[in-house]
């Protein structure tokens, strides 16, 4: 399937639930992506202040930080595209800062439709071009 | 004595008497004396005055009616005489009998000579002392017509400047009433009404202080007016003065130097003491939330109305604190709530997620050799975690419904937690937790639903190891006292808030919330421990000396009336056959496994549930023993005891104890207040008839 992302793109997962870390990990490596994967919000910063990344697929609730303190905390143009993934209500959708979230995709997911957009986000990593819209419903 | 004494309402009989007299103005002696004497004699009271000054301090003093001989108004005295005269009250009309050498002369002027405040009369001379008898009698009496004008006017003056006060109050209770409705904050609604407190009451310093609710010891709002030197001391929080300030307090100058008041007061404020004070309590339900009190009237000390119209303030007051209160609580209630069904939310569909996940990988075949084992584990831990949420959820909703059971047979405490540290040790391990136990040997046991304790247990315990860090200690506990079992886990792990304790049994309560997740879970399993445990008839209490100090849950259970291994009747126990027992117990399953116990060894049980039941069930029939337990509400086994005393048909009946009171102290109380014996409880059958039959063969 490698032919599908063009440079092998570099994924964050962020979950301190090690079913959901594991399980997407798994998915995106068996879709060809180089996948890395932190347990916290903390976890999370202290890799991305080592590494680079394309992607970061970010759980919103969890321990010492959580999602929405991942996201106030990076920036520039080092900083990877966020997909939100989610079990949340419309409320605490409503106030993710959309400018810093590339998507959210909503638990219980397919695990399709999250390599799907994972694929979509960094497929566009070089072109830039419109990325998949928040879901704030 | 004001300068004007006949203006002056005072009814003492100085004054009365003052006010009747005769002043007698006559140059020559001996009509002076002619005169004097006839009134005199007619029952009056005359007296002569020496000049024009005389007559006017006099009339100052009091004077019912003034004999003047024309002659002597020169036109120096008559001015000053009319002067004076002029500056009377309204009301007086003083009489003056004139009397004038020819018959006719003044007419003219004589009426008016004094003025309006002077009814003159002039009396020809030569005077016909009957007349001048009858003239003066007359003229008291229409003097004593005006002080009784007086005396009205002075009321009705009295009630106006009551009235208005009264008006001015009531006025400035409906502004505060006004300002409370239009205050946005707790702070403004206390600062407006501490604000008209010291208006009204017209005092240098108010300060009104309140907690939000009466166990709480921080003070939530604070406000003060005037003076600025007492303010600041308000600030330091000060219980006992609030606790102190159930009723109201009035302190004038005098009383406040050594009251309680001033000498918490004195602490509060320092030694700049105020002259005198007042204070009312705020009150939710008879218990104190704060305080207004207010330092140094301008005038004067604080009077009834004072004290009422700061009653009413108190309570507006009072009554807004409780509102915001409400308030707040509603909010944090519903927040809770917004809280509960995000996280609920979220802790379904995790384990949702990672269950289809792993599914669509297996089947998608891209998974092999370990990947697989790895989804089948994943798939299956899930599985347990949503499982054990909805089971939470289900006796959650069963227990708003009303419809949770318990199915209670005896059980012995210690084997069943036996059973569960069992299984808890595995999962201890795993989180590299110590798991100890410390159990009480001895064989109690206690009425219950196995399978429902087991779960408090496992609640209690998950919860504990799961706030326990790696290298904690969890210590599950099993001891008896006063007739309870009492189960307790306690961890070295993170603690409990004070703030959060109070609320630690509530649904839907997490100590934080928000997007930041603390720990898996809903928070349920705390308020399912401890609804079951009060349907098995015990509590449960949490402790913790706060974050980082680890956390304490105990579980009291009460213990069975009567043990297990011996409670089957044994028929060799003729000793009870027909003997009639009078059982007093408050318990209602103390009472009933008492009688049970004795019918089953062939007694004819009466069991009554207090003392005076027990006194007339001795009244109607015979008895030849009675069983009691001691601590009951209301009168206990030692009032039992004394009751007996008093009745005939008690005598010689042998009493027996059945308490749950051990030491040594309590034994010689039971024992001096009459009982022949006592049997502990949790009681052995064999014991209890033992005694019973030995009793009633002496």
């Amino acid at each position: 399937m490698s032919e599908v992302v063009p440079e092998i793109a570099r994924v964050l997962v962020v979950d301190d639930e090690p079913a959901i870390r594991l399980l997407v990990t798994k998915a995106l490596e068996k879709h060809g992506f180089k996948v890395e994967s932190a347990v916290d919000g903390i976890d999370a910063l202290h890799k991305l202040e080592h590494s680079s990344y394309d992607l970061m697929v970010l759980d919103v609730m969890m321990p010492r930080l959580d999602g929405f303190g991942v996201i106030e905390k990076i920036s520039g143009p080092q900083a990877p595209k966020v997909l939100i993934m989610t079990a949340a209500s419309p409320t605490v959708l409503k106030q993710l800062p959309r400018d810093r979230v590339a998507g959210v995709i909503t638990k219980p997911f397919d695990i399709r439709e999250l390599v799907d957009s994972a694929r979509s986000l960094t497929d566009q990593v070089s072109e830039d071009k419109e990325v998949a819209p928040i879901d704030a419903g | 004595m004001a300068a004007n004494a006949t203006a002056s309402p005072d009814n003492s009989t100085d004054l009365r008497q003052l006010g009747e007299r005769v002043l007698i103005l006559v140059p020559t002696p001996v009509d002076a004396e002619i005169a004097f004497g006839v009134l005199e004699d007619a029952g009056l009271q005359p007296d002569i005055v020496r000049d024009a000054t005389a007559l006017i301090d006099e009339i100052a003093r009091g004077a019912g009616a003034v004999l003047i001989a024309a002659e002597i108004l020169d036109p120096n005295t008559l001015s000053q005489l009319r002067a004076f005269l002029l500056e009377q009250p309204p009301w007086s009309e003083l009489p003056v009998l004139l009397f004038v050498d020819q018959p006719g002369a003044m007419k003219e002027t004589g009426f008016d000579l004094l003025g309006p405040r002077a009814h003159v009369m002039l009396v020809d001379r030569p005077i016909h002392l009957a007349t001048l008898v009858s003239a003066t009698v007359s003229s008291l009496r229409s003097r004593r017509r005006q002080y009784e004008l007086r005396d009205l006017v002075t009321r009705l003056e009295q009630q106006m400047l009551l009235e208005r006060e009264h008006a001015e109050r009531l006025n400035g209770l409906a502004q505060a009433s006004v300002s409370i409705a239009s205050a946005v904050s707790l702070d403004d609604v206390l600062r407006m009404l501490t604000e008209q407190a010291r208006r009204l009451l017209n005092t240098r310093f108010a300060v009104t202080r309140a907690v939000s609710d009466p166990r709480a010891n921080a003070i939530v709002a604070i406000a003060s007016s005037g003076d600025k030197q007492w303010e600041e001391m308000f600030n330091a929080p000060g219980e006992e003065l609030t606790q102190m300030l159930n009723e109201p307090v009035r302190l004038s100058a005098g009383q406040l130097e050594g009251s309680r008041f001033i000498e918490i007061l004195r602490h509060q404020v320092g030694d700049v003491l105020p002259r005198n004070a007042i204070a009312a309590p705020l009150l939710e339900n008879d218990q104190s939330l704060g305080f207004i009190t207010l330092f140094d009237k301008e005038a004067g000390d604080f009077t009834d109305s004072d004290e009422s119209v700061l009653v009413q303030l108190a309570q507006m007051a009072s009554v807004a604190v409780q509102k915001a209160r409400l308030y707040r609580e509603a909010h944090e209630a519903n927040r809770a709530k917004d809280d509960f069904l995000a996280t609920l939310a979220h802790e379904l569909r995790t384990p949702m997620t990672a269950i289809l996940g792993w599914v669509q990988l297996l089947r998608g075949g891209e998974l092999d050799g370990k990947d697989v084992e790895d989804a089948i584990r994943m798939i299956e831990a899930s599985t347990k975690v949503q499982a054990h949420l909805v089971e939470d959820l289900l006796d959650v909703s069963r227990i708003i419904a009303g419809k949770l059971k318990i199915q209670p047979t005896a059980i012995e405490l210690r084997p069943l937690l036996e059973n569960v540290t069992e299984t808890f040790s595995k999962t201890a391990e795993e989180n590299g937790v110590k798991l100890v136990a410390e159990l009480d040997g001895n064989p109690m046991s206690i009425w219950g639903d196995a399978t429902r304790l087991q779960q408090v247990v496992w609640n209690l315990l998950s919860n504990a190891i799961k706030f326990t860090p790696r290298g904690g200690t969890v210590t599950l506990s099993l001891s008896y006292d006063d007739g309870h079992a009492c189960i307790g886990v306690r961890d070295t792990g993170e603690g409990i808030a004070p703030e959060f304790l109070p609320f630690v049994f509530e649904r839907f309560r997490q100590a934080e919330r928000g997007t930041m997740r603390t720990h898996s879970g809903l928070g349920l399993g705390l308020a399912i421990v401890r609804h079951l445990v009060e349907m098995h008839g015990g509590e449960v209490l949490a402790r913790s000396d706060g974050p980082g100090n680890g956390a304490e849950f105990i579980v009291r259970l009460p213990l069975r009336a009567v043990r297990d291994e011996d409670a089957s009747p044994s028929k060799d126990f003729p000793l009870l056959k027909d003997r009639r027992i009078i059982v007093v117990d408050d318990d209602e399953t103390a009472r009933e496994a008492l009688k049970e116990l004795f019918e089953a060894f062939g007694a004819i049980v009466h069991a009554v549930g207090s003392v005076s039941a027990a006194l007339t069930s001795l009244r109607g029939r015979e008895a030849d023993l009675i069983v009691s337990d001691i601590a009951m509400p209301g009168e206990d086994g030692y009032a039992l005891m004394r009751r007996l005393r008093e009745i005939e048909v008690a005598e010689g009946i042998p009493a027996l104890a059945v308490t749950a009171y051990g030491r040594q102290e309590d034994q010689l109380r039971i024992l001096s207040a009459g009982f022949r014996r006592y049997v502990q409880k949790p009681v052995s059958a064999t014991e209890l008839v033992t005694a019973a039959a030995e009793l009633m063969e002496r």
